[in-house]
């Protein structure tokens, strides 16, 4: 439904704010349910295969943030037997992601800059910087150093080559305004359609 | 500072092993380490400013310890002096490099900047602390959380030991269902309480399963043995390359909080006027959210109404009680995990809040809890919990 046609669009700024934009809207869901606003699409060969924002209120559970919960969404969706490119190892989704870019409002975490690499993704396009948590430059670089899995760094998954830790590309400061125009919001008024607070909230620069 | 070690004097039976903290400075670092800073005298009228000044342009993150305004009397006169910035490591002894900001400042109030030397790291006794104060004021907690109090009873040695035998089976698991062992479990320390195990699931299942050991009882790889070959066991679609064994366990965790505190037991605190809210939201930054408060309670509402429709009975008391013991994400629990854990687990667990992380194999490779990062001393997080590993060796995983 948004697919364009690559060698028009990829690189060009057009092609990246497209997809960006999308982030937003999810971003801007997330603050109408007053969860924390970031917001995220997976785009493979020019196609959005997942879009989710972050729900980490709603699931009582502070690790679900937009990235993770997009990753879900296309992890259920390959391995499901409908799917033509079904994956059934860690090789097969390595291989997929390689060919995925995700872009995401605010600069993934470390723990979801970890998972990019776990994943093998192809690139990252971020809004806004993540000056407290960030791992994709802000506090931590894991776009470079890659993760790996802490289940078994034995011997025997380091012969398999693409289990490999992998770094990626990063590209920050897509849109950013925007992006961090609804954590104001969302940090002084909660959610913008219900009725002001009482006490004065102190505005921030 | 040395690590140290306690001998785990576990009964005769059980196993032994070694618990070693993992403190959160950086390990070639001890308190005697400093570091070079640019400081200058200045006129106790500009403090402030500069003060305020200074923390915007020129933060010291891994300084916390240190106090940024020395004041000292010489002859009954007051004398300040400013930590402006960093030293920069490369300059020559000679030459002072700081930051623009930093220079406009020196230039408008006339400051005379000179190297200074501070302790790198937070003093652990009160004599490293006076040592430490001869070269810069530092502060020093002896109780604060970067430098818990590690003594553990013979007691807590022991259910130290049962927690990690738990994490162990949980391996032991993962293993019998061909995938990487590696088991994890969340306790709740007061309460001896398990909140949630897991183990991982990284690969497809060699064999068909599907996990169902939440409650964590010690019969869990045998039950799971019987029912796998009984034929009881399905296959879930359940592998995930973020199944990680701490990633399971939070989530169980997170199923099991939404499972047991219904959003309709909050309702109880509104009527009571309680003004604590009850649910936070991810961040304590967040302010001026009583919106967020107010749709909660709108919902609880809602819930609380259809409880009653559906002629469920309900004890205020017992609601409130449970509402108040309704935990807040892990705050407060530990966690006893096998093998080191990778970043992404490492982080996710400072996300949760828990508050101790004993783990067992180290991870050279991808550990982030002291072999290839230090996560939990990454100063400007907001959340830090403590490390101790408790040395297994893969025997212990693989026998
Ligand atoms: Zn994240
Ligand atoms: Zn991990």
């Amino acid at each position: 439904m948004y697919n364009i046609a690559r060698s028009d669009m990829e690189q060009t700024e057009d092609y990246s704010s497209f997809f960006m934009n999308l982030a937003l809207d999810e971003a801007r869901k997330a603050l109408a349910k007053l969860e924390v606003p970031v917001g995220c699409v997976i785009v493979e060969n020019g196609e959005v295969i997942a879009s989710a924002s972050n729900r980490t209120n709603e699931t009582r559970n502070a690790t679900r943030h937009a990235e993770m919960e997009a990753i879900d969404m296309v992890l259920l969706r390959w391995q499901s037997s409908d799917d033509t490119g079904m994956v059934s190892t860690h090789e097969n989704v390595v291989h997929r992601f390689s060919k995925c870019e995700i872009y995401v409002t605010c600069e993934p975490c470390i723990m979801c800059a970890a998972g990019l690499s776990i994943l093998g993704i192809k690139k990252v396009y971020f809004g806004c910087k993540n000056e407290r948590f960030g791992g994709c430059g802000s506090v931590m670089s894991l776009h470079v150093d890659g993760c790996g899995p802490c289940g078994s760094y034995s011997e025997k998954s380091q012969s398999t080559g693409s289990v490999e830790s992998s770094g990626y590309e990063c590209v920050g400061g897509l849109m950013a305004e925007e992006a961090i125009e609804l954590f104001k919001s969302f940090y002084e008024r909660g959610n913008p359609n219900a009725p002001r607070p009482h006490r004065p909230v102190q505005v921030r620069n | 500072m040395q690590k140290m070690d306690a001998a785990v004097g576990c009964k005769a039976g059980m196993r032994r092993w070694k618990l070693n903290h993992i403190p959160a400075a950086q390990s070639n670092l001890d308190a005697h380490s400093t570091v070079d800073v640019i400081a200058a005298k200045i006129d106790p009228k500009i403090a402030s400013t500069l003060m305020r000044h200074l923390n915007a342009s020129a933060p010291l993150p891994n300084l916390g310890h240190v106090k940024r305004i020395k004041r000292t009397s010489v002859e009954a006169e007051v004398e300040l002096c400013i930590i402006l910035c960093m030293a920069n490591e490369t300059s020559k002894a000679s030459a002072i490099n700081m930051p623009e900001e930093v220079s406009g400042l020196v230039e408008r109030y006339g400051l005379r900047p000179f190297k200074a030397v501070v302790s790198a790291v937070e003093a652990t006794t009160k004599d490293e602390w006076e040592s430490q104060c001869q070269l810069w004021p530092t502060s020093f907690h002896p109780n604060s959380c970067s430098r818990p109090l590690l003594e553990f009873s013979n007691e807590d040695e022991e259910l130290v030991a049962k927690f990690m035998e738990l994490a162990v089976e949980q391996a032991h698991v993962a293993r019998a269902f061909g995938k990487p062992s590696n088991g994890a479990v969340i306790v709740d320390p007061s309460s001896e309480t398990i909140i949630a195990t897991g183990y991982d699931q990284t690969a497809q299942p060699k064999n068909p399963c599907k996990w169902d050991c939440g409650d964590g009882s010690k019969s869990t790889l045998q039950r799971d043995n019987m029912l796998l070959e009984s034929g009881k066991l399905q296959v879930k679609g359940t592998w995930h390359p973020f199944k990680h064994a701490v990633m399971v366990a939070i989530n169980r965790a997170a199923e099991r909080d939404i499972s047991l505190f219904k959003k309709g037991l909050n309702i109880l605190a509104v009527q009571q006027n309680i003004t604590q809210d009850p649910i936070k939201s991810e961040d304590s930054i967040i302010s001026g959210n009583s919106d967020y408060k107010r749709q909660r309670i709108e919902e609880s509402a809602i819930t609380v109404d259809n409880m009653s429709t559906s002629g469920i009975e309900t004890n205020g008391e017992e609601l409130l009680q449970q509402d108040l013991q309704r935990p807040y994400l892990c705050t407060g629990f530990d966690v006893y995990v096998t093998r080191e854990p990778c970043a992404m687990c490492a982080m996710a667990l400072v996300h949760q809040r828990v508050r101790r992380v004993f783990y067992g194999i180290k991870n050279p490779k991808y550990g982030a809890l002291g072999s290839r990062y230090k996560l939990h001393s990454q100063q400007g997080l907001n959340h830090h919990y403590t490390v101790i590993q408790v040395a297994l060796s893969e025997d212990d995983l693989s026998s």
